[in-house]
C-alpha cells in the first residue's frame, strides 16, 4: 500500500475502516500519523529508495478523484513530502515538473501550500516564480469570494516571491504592477492587509509607477483612515496602529503619490474626530519625509496654509504638536545639506510666508498668538542651520522693534516668552557646553544682536518693578541661555548676569511667590557647570559678603544666604572651596559670641554640601576630617575642660550637628583610620590626662558629659567590628562600659546628653555586642526591670533605659517574646505604667542614629514579631482590667506600636483593632490621640468597609476631636478633619447620610478655629460633606 | 467662637425683655417665619427642611414680670454651636406638639392661621407657602391634645399631650394635607388669611398677589382664585389683611409698598407708597383700638391731642413697613371725605384710589435690613428684628411737652422725637397712579403731638445669626400670675425666629 | 452655553498672585524650651527632627498628663484678606477653564473686612469682583458662586456681601441687588440646574487643582 494511501487513512475521520484495511497488509505496517507518513516517504526519497517520479505516480489515481477533499489532501500530502525535503534535493528539472504541475492544479487546496515550500528550494529560479505569478493572476480573479484563509495563503506566496525573486516578477513590468493591485483590490481583513500593504510598498518604492502612480495611490488610500478596533479576544494581536504604519509607509511610498497624496490629505485634515486628523498629520510628516526634496518644495506652502490653522487656533494640545512635527518635519527636508542662506532657495521660500505670518500675528495687539507662534518659528528653527538663519533674520528685527513699541508688561512677556523659544533652538543648532552641535559654517545669525539682547533682557530683569515676578522669571531665562549659548557672550558680560542673580538670590523680598529667588538659583547652577571660576569669584564673594560676623539676635536672613550656597556648590572643586571659606568663617563667628543658630545653620550648610559627595572617592577627605573631626572635636572638648573659652559650639544643639557631621567622614573613612579612631571614641583625639570624658570617671562636669553627643556620632560612624576605647581584651569585652553607660544614663538630667548616652547604649547592645555578650546585656535589662519601682534616680530614666535597652534587643529580634512580655506587665504598674505605656512608642520609631545606614541590625520580621505578640496581649489586657488608667496605658501602648506599623500589618487584625482605637480618642493626652486619630485615617482609607460598622461612634468622636481646644492641641483637631474628610466618596453614601446634617453643623464652629490650617481643613472637609450628592428627593 | 450674649443697649430703656424658651429641633436648619396662633396656645414655625413644627406656649416657666429686669436682659440666649451644646433649662423639647412634613418639595417660607371666628367648632387650619410655588391648607380636626372647650377666648386647656417628637401616628393630631394652591409661576413668600378668614392672598417672585377665596367649608372647602394682581415690578415679599376691612397691603423688591381694595366689581391697587431705599420686607397693621389716656395736661395740648385722636378714628388702622435700608415707615391712610366738596364727576374717575401718608418713621436702630416687624393689635406697641441679630421694641406715646418749646424730651431718647418731622417729611408726591391730590395744610401741625418711643432692646437675639422673623402672641392665661402692675390683658409675648433653627419667646417687662 | 463672550481675557500669571509668605524671624518668645530651633529650611532634610522634638518620654511626667500645648500652638491667626483671597481665587470661571485669581475678576485690594459697629461680633465682608467685560451675563452666576463659597468656609458671625465693582459692568446695579437678597440666594440653592453650575464653578476651589 503506497504511502499516500496510509497517508489518506490516517487523516480519513472513518478511523475504523482504516483499522482493518491496515490489518490486512501483509508487512504489518503500522497506521501511521500523517507526519509519520510524509517522513517516511521522505527517508525513501533521499536514500534513493523511490524516485520521485515513483511518488508522484503513487498519487496516481488518487490526484484525479473528483472528491476534492482527497484531491486537496493528496496535494497536501505532495507539498509536505516537498516541504520536508532539504532545499538542495531536488533538481531543477524535478522542482520545474513539481511547479508546473502544481500550477495547473493552483486552486486546489494545499497547492499553494506546496509552490510555497517549493519555492523556497534552491536551484526555484526566475521563470519558475514567473510561471507560478502568472498562474496565481489565471487563477485567483475573484480572490476575494475565497476564505481569509486561502487568500492569506496566495499573498504569503506572493510576498514571499516578492522578497527572493523580486527581479524576475519586476521585468514582467506592468503585468506585475497592474495583476498585482487587481490581486489584492479591496482585501479587507487586516490581517491580510498587513501583507498587502508590505507587498505593494515593495512595488511602490522600487519599481517604476510612473505610469500607474494613480491607481496604484487610490489602491492604498480607499483604507485611509484607519478605523479598525481589534476584538477584545483578537488571537493575532494586531493593532489599528501596526496597520496605520503600514498604510502610511506605502502612501509615503513614492513622491509620485504627491499630486493624490496631499491634497486627499489635507481634504480629509477638517474632519471633526481628532484621531483622524492626528492620522493625516502623521502622514503628512511621513510623506515630507520621504518624498523627494522637489516634490515636497512644490506643496510646502500650500501644506503650511492649511496646517497653520491647527496651530494658531489650537484646540486639542497634541494636534498642534503633530502638526509643529510636520512643518519641522518639511524644514528638514527642504533644509538638507543645503549650506547657501540664498533667498531663493525651496527652504527659504518655503520659509517666506511662515515668517510673514508669524510677525502679522505678533502684531495683533493682545500677543495672544505669541506662543503659538514661538512654537512655530522654534519648530522650524531647530530644523537646520540655514533655517534657523532665515527665521531669525526675517523675525528678530521686527520683534525687538514690537517689544520696544509694547505698552505693557503683558505684552513684553509674551513677546519675551517667544524670544526665549528662539533662544532654545539656538541652542539645539550651535550648542552650548553641555550640549554639542554640529558644525556649521553658518555663523550664528544672532551675533549681530547680542547687545542688543543682552541690554534689553538685563533692564527687563533688574530695572521692572518687584511685583512683576512673571515677567522677571522669563527675562531671567533668556538671559540664562543667552549665557549658555556656544560663545556667545563675553566672560565679563557672563559675569555681570551672575552679578545679576546673586542680587536677586540675595535680596528677593517677600512678594508674591518667591518663584524668582528660586529660578536665579537654579541658573546659577547651570552657570557654576561651565563657568565655575565666575561663580567663585564673584558669588562666592557676594554672598560671604553678606553673611554676618556675628551671630544676629532675632532675624535669620543669613539662613537664605546659606541654602543659596549650598545649593550651588554642585560643582566638587565649587564646593570645596564653600567648606574651606565656611570653616574659617566658623572660627570668626565662635570668637565674638551670639546665639548658636547661626554656627548650627554654617555646620548644617557644611553636612547639607558634603552629604551630596561620594566622600570615600574624595581627595579631600582626609583635610575634611582633620579640619573638621579632629580640630572642632578637640576645640570643644579643650572648651569642655576649661583649656579653651566655651563658645556656642558647646551647645548641645550644636553638637548634634557636629555629630552628624563628623559620623558622615567617619563611615567614609578607611577601616585603618577607623579602628585608631575607635580607641579615642570618648577621649576625643586629646592628649592624655588633658579631658575626661564621662565614662569611668567621678563627677564629671556637665559641659564634659554633654560630649557624649559626640561619643555617640563617633560611635554611630564606626563599624562593628572595631575595638572601642574601655573595652576590656578578655570575653565580655562590653560588659562593663555598658554598665557604666546604663549608671550614667539614669543619673543624667540634661535631655540632649542623656538622648546620646541612650542612643549609645542601643548602639552596643545593637551593633558591637556579639551574641555570646548579648545574653549578659539582656540579664541586666531583666534585673532593671524587675527593680524598676524601687530605684532611686527619678523613675522616667530607668524606664528610658529599659526601653532603649528593648529596643536594641527587638531590632535584632534577640529574646523578643521574653522582652515584650515584660514590658507588658510593666502597663499594669501603678507607678511606672503610664511611662512605660509611652516607651511602647519609642521601640519602633525609627532613629537616625540607631538606623541602617550607622550599621545597626534592624530584622525586616521585627514590626510583625512585635504586631503578633503585642496586639492580643494589649486587646486581652484592655478587657481583664477594669481600672481606667491600667485600660489608658494599653491604649497608649498600643497607639505607640502602631505608629510605626506597616499598614498591611494593621489590616490584617483591623476589627479587633477598631473598638480599641476609638477609644483611645477620648484619652487625653494630645500626642496619643493624634497618632490614633492618624491610625484610623490610614484605616479608614485603606478599607472604607472596615470602618463601616462604626461610622457613628466614629463620626461623634471625630467631631468632638476637632472641636473643645482646651483639650485637643491643633494637631489633633487637624488629624481629626483629615480622618472626616477622607469619608465621603469611600465609605458608602447611604451610611453618611444620616450623619451629615450633624457634621456639617457641628463643623461650623471649627470654621471659626484659631489656626488657620486647621480652618482650611475644616472648610474643604464641610465641602466634601456638603457636596455628597443629596439623595434625590424632587 | 465668641458668645454673644444678648444685652441690651447701653441707654436705660425703661422695659426689657427676658427669654422665656428656646424651641430648636434635634437637627435645626434655618427657620423662616413662626405664626402664634390667633387663639391657642401654640405657634406654627416653617424651617428650610421643608416641615412645620407646632410648638405649645402652654409650657413655659413661670415669668412673672415682677422679678427686677436684670440688667442684663434675658441670659445667653443661643448657645456657641446651636446643637452642640443646647442649656438645657431653656430649652423645652415636651413643647413641640407635631410636626408636618411631605407637603412640599422645598423650603417652607411662610405659614399662617386661618383666623377662628371662620371655622367650625374645633378645627385648625394652616396655610403654608413654599419655594415649590405652592401653596398648601392643611386641616387638622382636634379630639383630644390641643382641644378648645368652652367659648373662643376662654383658653382652658384640659390636657396638653406631652412626650417629645411626635411620631407616635394613632395620635389625633393628624395634620392632613387638604389642597394645594397652583398658581404661582416661582418662590411664594409671604400668604396672609383676610381677617374674617374667606380670604388667601398669596404673594411670590413672579411680581403677583393672587387672592384666592374660600367656597365651601370644612373637608369639601374649595379655593377660587378672585383676582391675580401684578402691578408690583419686582417679588412681592409680603401681604398683610387690614385687621377689619378686605383691604390688603404688600411690600416689594421694588422698594414700594401697595394698597389694594376691592372696588366693587375687581380689585386694583389704590395705593402706591413709594419713599423706601431697599427692598420693603414686612408689613403690618395696627390693632382697632387707638391710644388713649394723657388728658391731664395743659389745655392747648389736651385739644389738639383730642384732634390728633379724632382724626385718628376717621383714618382707620395704620400699617407699617420694614426695609432693606434699615428704617421702619408708618403709613396712614387720608380720609376721603374732603374729595366730596369737588365737583361730582359723571364717569367714575380713574382716581377711585385712596391716599395714604408716610406719617412717621421709627427711630433708627438696625444696622442691616430689618427683615420683620410685628405692630400689637392689644398693646400697640411695635417690634421689629433684622440681619444684625436686634430686636427692638417701640412705643408710641404723647408728646409730652409743647412743641412750641422745642427740646429733648423727657426720657432723653434722642432718636425717637425727631422721628416725626425728620428728614423724610410725609412725601405723598403726586404719584400717577391715581391720588394726585396735594395734601391740605392743616395736616401738618398734628404731626408733633404723638412719638414712638424705644422701649426695649436686645442684641444677638440668636448669637450671630440673623433673625428672619418677629411676631406678638398672646400669654397663655393659666400661667398668667396676676403680680406685677401689668393691666389686664397686657399678658403678650415676643416670638422671634432666626437662622440658627431656633424659635425664641421673650417676655416683655416694663 | 452661548458663545464664549469674552474670547481672550488678560490672564495673569499665577506667580504674579498674591499668596501668603512664611516670615523668617527667629519664634524670639520660644518660653523655656531648650535653645532648639524649629528646622533650617532647606537643611531641614538633613538635620533631622529629633534635634529639636521633644522626647517622647517628656510628657510622662504624671503632672502634665496633656501634652504641653506649646505656646506657638495656640497663637490665634485671625482670618484675613489674604485668606479669603484664598478660598475664592481659585474657583473656575464658568466660562473658561481658568480660575477667577488669574482672570482678576477677584483681587486682593478689593476684599474689606470690619466689624458691623465697634464691639460688635459680627464681621461684615464685602467683595467687590470685576467681571472680565461690562457686559458679562454671567456677572450673577461668579457673585453667587463667590457669596455660596464664602458663606459654606466662613462661620456665621460673618455677613458676607458681595457686589459688582463700581462702573466695571452695566448692569451692577441689578446684580448687587440680586446678590444682597439673602431669600433671592437661599432659593436659588434649591434650583437643581444651578447648583449643578456653582458646583463645578466651585470643584476648583475645593480640589484646588483647576489649571492656573
Amino acid at each position: 500500500m503506497t504511502d499516500v494511501q496510509r497517508f489518506l487513512l490516517s487523516i480519513n475521520s472513518d478511523n475504523q475502516k482504516a483499522h482493518s484495511i491496515a490489518k490486512e497488509t501483509a508487512q504489518g505496517i503500522r497506521i501511521l500519523t500523517p507526519s509519520a507518513a510524509i517522513t517516511l516517504t521522505c527517508e525513501a526519497l533521499q536514500n534513493k529508495e523511490k524516485s520521485l517520479i515513483d511518488v508522484v505516480e503513487s498519487l496516481g489515481e488518487y490526484i484525479n478523484d473528483e472528491d476534492n477533499a482527497n484531491r486537496a489532501r493528496t496535494i497536501e500530502y505532495l507539498s509536505q513530502v516537498i516541504g520536508s525535503l532539504p532545499p538542495a534535493f531536488l533538481s531543477r528539472q524535478q522542482i520545474q515538473v513539481l511547479c508546473q504541475f502544481l500550477c495547473d492544479r493552483i486552486e486546489d487546496g494545499g497547492s499553494i501550500g506546496g509552490l510555497k515550500k517549493l519555492h523556497a528550494m534552491e536551484r526555484y529560479n526566475g521563470e519558475m516564480a514567473t510561471m507560478t505569478f502568472r498562474a496565481l493572476l489565471a487563477h485567483f480573479q475573484d480572490l476575494q469570494l475565497r476564505s481569509q484563509a486561502q487568500r492569506l495563503q496566495v499573498y504569503d506566496l506572493l510576498n514571499a516571491m516578492m522578497s527572493s525573486h523580486r527581479r524576475a516578477l519586476r521585468s514582467l513590468g506592468e503585468e506585475a504592477i497592474v495583476g498585482i493591485t487587481d490581486l489584492v483590490a479591496n482585501e479587507k481583513d487586516p490581517r491580510n492587509l498587513m501583507v498587502v500593504f508590505s507587498v505593494l510598498k515593495v512595488v511602490m518604492v522600487e519599481w517604476d509607477i510612473s505610469a500607474h502612480a494613480e491607481t496604484l495611490f487610490d489602491s492604498v488610500f480607499c483604507y485611509f483612515p484607519i478605523t479598525f478596533r481589534p476584538q477584545p479576544d483578537d488571537p493575532y494581536g494586531i493593532t489599528a496602529h501596526d496597520l496605520k504604519a503600514r498604510l502610511r509607509a506605502c502612501i509615503a511610498a513614492s513622491g509620485r503619490f504627491a499630486p493624490y497624496a496631499f491634497p486627499q490629505l489635507l481634504d480629509k485634515l477638517d474632519s471633526t474626530s481628532p484621531n483622524v486628523k492626528k492620522d493625516v498629520l502623521q502622514t503628512l510628516t511621513a510623506c515630507a519625509t520621504s518624498y523627494s526634496l522637489t516634490t515636497v518644495s512644490n506643496y510646502s506652502v500650500t501644506l503650511w496654509d492649511s496646517i497653520k490653522f491647527e496651530i494658531l487656533n489650537v484646540q486639542e494640545e497634541d494636534l498642534a504638536e503633530e502638526a509643529l512635527k510636520v512643518l519641522q518635519a518639511i524644514a528638514n527636508r527642504l533644509g538638507q545639506g543645503l549650506q547657501s542662506t540664498d533667498l531663493k532657495t525651496p527652504l527659504a521660500t518655503y520659509l517666506r510666508p511662515i515668517t510673514k505670518e508669524c510677525n502679522e500675528q505678533l502684531q495683533e495687539p493682545q500677543h495672544k498668538q505669541a506662543k503659538p507662534v514661538g512654537q512655530i518659528l522654534s519648530a522650524i528653527g531647530i530644523a537646520s542651520p540655514v533655517a534657523f538663519y532665515l527665521i531669525i533674520r526675517s523675525v528678530l528685527p521686527p520683534l525687538s522693534t514690537l517689544y520696544q513699541g509694547a505698552d505693557s508688561i503683558a505684552k513684553q512677556r509674551a513677546l519675551l516668552e517667544v524670544l526665549v523659544q528662539l533662544l532654545d533652538s539656538a541652542i539645539a543648532v550651535y550648542g552650548s557646553p553641555s550640549i554639542p552641535a554640529p558644525k556649521t559654517s553658518i555663523d550664528n545669525p544672532l551675533t549681530p544682536f547680542k547687545d542688543r539682547l543682552f541690554e534689553l533682557n538685563s533692564q527687563a530683569l533688574m530695572s521692572t518693578a518687584i511685583e512683576e515676578v512673571s515677567f522677571r522669571v522669563v527675562a531671567l531665562r533668556a538671559l540664562l541661555r543667552l549665557c549658555l549659548l556656544q560663545n556667545y557672550l563675553q566672560e565679563n558680560e557672563i559675569g555681570m548676569v551672575v552679578q545679576y542673580l546673586d542680587d536677586i538670590a540675595l535680596s528677593e523680598g517677600p512678594v508674591g511667590r518667591d518663584d524668582l529667588r528660586k529660578e536665579a538659583i537654579q541658573a546659577l547652577v547651570q552657570i557654576s557647570r561651565i563657568k565655575s571660576h565666575l561663580i567663585m569669584n564673584i558669588t562666592f564673594p557676594a554672598f560671604l559678603a553678606r553673611l554676618p560676623d556675628s551671630s544676629p539676635p532675632n532675624h535669620r536672613d543669613f539662613l537664605i544666604t546659606l541654602e543659596g550656597l549650598a545649593q550651588i556648590s554642585v560643582d566638587n572643586f565649587v564646593a570645596d572651596t564653600l567648606v574651606r571659606r565656611l570653616l574659617n568663617r566658623l572660627d570668626v563667628v565662635l570668637a565674638n559670641d551670639g546665639s548658636p543658630a547661626y554656627p548650627q545653620a554654617m555646620l548644617a550648610t557644611i553636612h547639607y554640601v558634603l552629604t551630596r559627595r561620594n566622600l570615600e572617592a574624595d581627595p579631600n577627605l582626609q583635610t575634611y576630617f582633620e579640619k573638621i573631626v579632629i580640630a572642632l572635636v578637640t576645640r570643644v572638648a579643650k572648651a569642655a575642660s576649661g583649656q579653651a573659652p566655651v563658645t556656642a559650639l558647646n551647645e548641645e544643639a550644636t553638637l548634634e550637628i557636629l555629630g552628624r557631621l563628623t559620623t558622615l567622614i567617619i563611615r567614609a573613612l578607611g577601616t585603618h583610620k577607623q579602628s585608631s579612631v575607635a580607641l579615642q571614641c570618648y577621649s576625643l583625639f586629646t592628649e592624655e590626662g588633658s579631658f575626661s570624658p564621662a565614662p569611668f570617671h567621678e563627677h564629671v562636669p556637665g559641659p564634659c558629659r554633654s560630649l557624649m553627643i559626640v561619643s555617640t556620632a563617633v560611635l554611630a560612624g564606626l563599624p562593628a567590628t572595631v575595638q572601642l576605647e574601655y573595652a576590656e581584651t578578655d570575653g565580655a569585652s562590653l560588659e562593663s562600659l555598658l554598665a557604666e553607660l546604663v549608671r550614667l544614663a539614669l543619673a543624667e538630667e540634661s535631655l540632649a546628653v542623656r538622648q546620646a548616652i541612650l542612643r549609645q547604649i542601643g548602639l552596643l547592645m545593637n551593633k558591637f555586642m556579639s551574641s555570646t555578650e548579648i545574653s549578659a546585656a539582656t540579664t541586666t535589662l531583666y534585673k532593671l526591670i524587675a527593680g524598676i519601682a524601687e530605684t532611686t534616680t527619678p523613675m522616667e530614666n530607668a524606664v528610658r533605659a529599659v526601653y532603649w535597652m528593648s529596643k536594641a534587643l527587638i531590632l535584632r529580634t534577640v529574646q523578643i517574646d521574653e522582652v515584650l512580655s515584660r514590658l507588658l506587665n510593666l502597663l499594669t504598674s501603678s507607678t511606672s505604667g503610664a511611662s512605660s505605656a509611652r516607651g511602647f512608642g519609642l521601640l519602633l520609631a525609627p532613629d537616625e542614629i540607631l538606623s541602617k545606614d550607622n550599621g545597626a541590625t534592624i530584622r525586616l520580621l521585627a514590626k510583625q514579631k512585635v504586631f503578633n505578640i503585642c496586639t492580643p496581649r494589649i486587646a486581652q489586657g484592655f478587657r481583664a482590667t477594669d481600672s481606667a488608667t491600667v485600660k489608658a496605658n494599653y491604649l497608649i501602648a498600643l497607639s505607640g506600636i502602631l505608629k510605626y506599623m506597616p499598614t498591611e500589618v494593621i489590616m490584617q487584625e483591623v476589627d479587633k483593632l477598631l473598638p480599641l482605637l476609638l477609644q483611645s480618642i477620648d484619652l487625653e493626652d494630645s500626642d496619643v490621640k493624634a497618632a490614633t486619630i492618624q491610625t484610623l485615617t490610614v484605616i479608614s482609607l485603606e478599607s472604607p468597609a472596615a470602618v463601616e460598622t462604626h461610622v457613628g461612634s466614629l463620626v461623634s468622636r471625630l467631631l468632638k476631636a476637632s472641636s473643645n481646644l482646651a483639650v485637643n492641641g491643633a494637631s489633633v483637631r487637624l488629624n481629626a478633619l483629615v480622618c472626616l474628610r477622607g469619608f465621603p466618596g469611600r465609605v458608602k453614601d447611604t451610611t453618611l447620610l444620616p450623619h451629615r446634617n450633624n457634621v456639617i453643623r457641628s463643623l461650623m464652629a471649627v470654621l471659626d478655629d484659631p489656626k488657620r490650617n486647621v480652618r482650611k481643613e475644616a472648610v474643604e472637609c464641610r465641602a466634601a460633606w456638603f457636596n455628597m450628592d443629596e439623595p434625590q428627593s424632587d | 467662637m465668641s458668645t454673644a450674649a444678648p444685652t441690651t443697649t447701653s441707654d436705660p430703656s425703661p422695659a426689657s425683655l427676658t427669654l422665656l424658651a428656646t424651641f430648636i429641633p434635634p437637627n435645626p436648619t434655618r427657620a423662616w417665619q413662626s405664626a402664634p396662633h390667633p387663639t391657642l396656645p401654640i405657634l406654627a414655625t416653617c424651617f428650610a427642611d421643608k416641615t412645620v413644627r407646632i410648638y405649645s406656649l402652654t409650657s413655659l416657666p413661670a415669668s412673672s414680670s415682677s422679678t427686677t429686669p436684670s440688667a442684663l436682659g434675658a441670659p445667653p440666649a443661643s448657645p456657641t454651636a446651636p446643637g452642640a451644646s443646647l442649656e438645657a433649662s431653656k430649652v423645652s423639647p415636651s413643647a413641640l406638639l407635631s410636626t408636618i412634613t411631605g407637603g412640599h418639595k422645598r423650603s417652607i417660607r411662610t405659614v399662617a392661621w386661618k383666623p377662628p371666628t371662620s371655622i367650625i367648632k374645633g378645627e385648625s387650619v394652616l396655610a403654608t407657602g413654599s419655594f415649590d410655588a405652592s401653596v398648601g391648607i392643611w386641616r387638622r380636626f382636634e379630639t383630644g391634645g390641643y382641644g378648645v372647650r368652652g367659648n373662643n377666648d376662654e383658653l382652658d386647656i384640659s390636657s396638653t399631650r406631652g412626650g417629645g417628637e411626635h411620631n407616635d401616628d394613632d395620635d389625633d393630631d393628624e395634620w392632613n394635607f387638604s389642597v394645594v394652591l397652583d398658581g404661582h409661576e416661582s418662590e411664594v413668600k409671604s400668604i396672609a388669611w383676610s381677617c374674617g378668614g374667606n380670604l388667601l392672598a398669596t404673594c411670590s417672585r413672579d411680581k403677583s398677589v393672587w387672592i384666592w377665596e374660600e367656597v365651601g367649608s370644612g373637608e369639601e372647602a374649595e379655593y377660587e382664585t378672585v383676582a391675580v394682581l401684578q402691578e408690583h415690578e419686582g417679588d412681592v415679599k409680603c401681604v398683610a389683611w387690614h385687621p377689619e376691612e378686605e383691604c390688603l397691603v404688600s411690600g416689594s423688591y421694588d422698594d414700594e409698598v401697595r394698597v389694594w381694595r376691592d372696588e366693587g366689581d375687581d380689585w386694583g391697587c389704590v395705593f402706591r407708597g413709594r419713599g423706601h431705599g431697599g427692598t420693603v420686607w414686612g408689613v403690618a397693621w395696627e390693632g382697632v383700638r387707638g391710644m388713649e389716656g394723657g388728658d391731664e395736661v395743659a389745655e392747648g395740648i389736651r385739644k389738639r391731642r383730642a384732634k390728633w385722636r379724632e382724626r385718628r378714628e376717621k383714618a382707620g388702622p395704620r400699617f407699617l413697613s420694614c426695609s432693606d435700608d434699615g428704617t421702619v415707615r408708618v403709613w396712614r391712610k387720608v380720609p376721603k371725605e374732603r374729595e366730596k366738596q369737588r365737583p361730582m364727576s359723571i364717569i367714575r374717575s380713574r382716581d377711585a384710589g385712596e391716599e395714604w401718608v408716610h406719617e412717621s418713621t421709627l427711630p433708627k436702630v438696625h444696622e442691616r435690613s430689618i427683615y420683620a416687624v410685628g405692630w400689637s393689635d392689644r398693646s400697640g406697641r411695635v417690634v421689629s428684628c433684622g440681619g444684625d441679630g436686634r430686636v427692638v421694641v417701640y412705643e408710641e406715646s404723647w408728646r409730652v411737652d409743647d412743641p412750641a418749646t422745642a427740646g429733648t424730651t423727657v426720657n432723653g431718647t434722642s432718636a425717637g422725637d425727631i422721628a416725626m418731622d425728620g428728614a423724610d417729611p410725609p412725601v405723598n408726591d403726586d404719584d400717577p397712579a391715581g391720588n394726585g391730590t396735594k395734601v391740605e395744610e392743616q395736616e401738618d401741625d398734628l404731626t408733633d403731638v404723638a412719638t414712638w418711643k424705644i422701649i426695649a432692646q436686645v442684641e444677638a437675639a440668636h448669637g450671630v445669626f440673623e433673625i428672619n422673623h418677629v411676631a406678638w402672641a398672646r400669654k397663655p392665661k393659666a400661667k398668667q400670675t396676676q403680680g406685677g402692675n401689668a393691666p389686664e390683658g397686657e399678658g403678650e409675648l415676643i416670638v422671634t425666629t432666626g437662622d440658627d433653627g431656633a424659635v425664641k419667646v421673650w417676655d416683655l417687662n416694663i | 452655553m452661548s458663545e464664549i463672550l469674552n474670547a481672550n481675557p488678560t490672564i495673569r500669571n499665577a506667580s504674579d498672585l498674591p499668596s501668603r509668605r512664611p516670615d523668617s524671624t527667629i519664634p524670639t518668645s520660644s518660653s523655656g524650651a531648650s535653645q532648639r530651633y524649629p528646622p533650617l529650611g532647606l537643611f531641614a532634610s538633613t538635620i533631622p527632627a529629633s534635634a529639636y522634638l521633644p522626647d517622647p518620654f517628656a510628657t510622662a511626667t504624671p503632672s502634665s498628663p496633656t501634652s504641653s500645648i506649646s505656646e506657638e500652638d495656640s497663637a490665634p491667626e485671625p482670618i484675613d484678606a489674604q485668606e479669603i483671597y484664598d478660598l475664592i481665587a481659585p474657583i473656575a470661571d464658568p466660562e473658561h477653564p481658568l480660575t477667577l485669581g488669574s482672570l482678576s475678576v477677584v483681587n486682593l485690594p478689593d476684599i474689606f473686612l470690619e466689624p458691623l459697629s465697634p464691639g460688635s461680633p459680627l464681621t461684615v465682608l464685602t467683595v467687590l469682583i470685576t467681571p472680565t467685560i461690562t457686559h458679562c451675563s454671567l456677572a450673577t452666576v461668579i457673585g453667587l458662586g463667590v457669596r455660596v463659597r464664602l458663606e459654606q468656609a466662613l462661620p456665621p458671625r460673618f455677613r458676607v456681601d458681595v457686589r459688582i465693582k463700581e462702573g466695571t459692568h452695566s448692569t451692577a446695579e441689578q446684580v448687587n441687588r440680586q446678590l444682597g437678597d439673602k431669600e433671592r440666594v437661599a432659593a436659588a440653592l434649591e434650583n437643581g440646574t444651578l447648583m449643578g453650575v456653582l458646583r463645578k464653578m466651585l470643584q476648583g476651589a475645593e480640589g484646588g487643582e483647576t489649571a492656573l
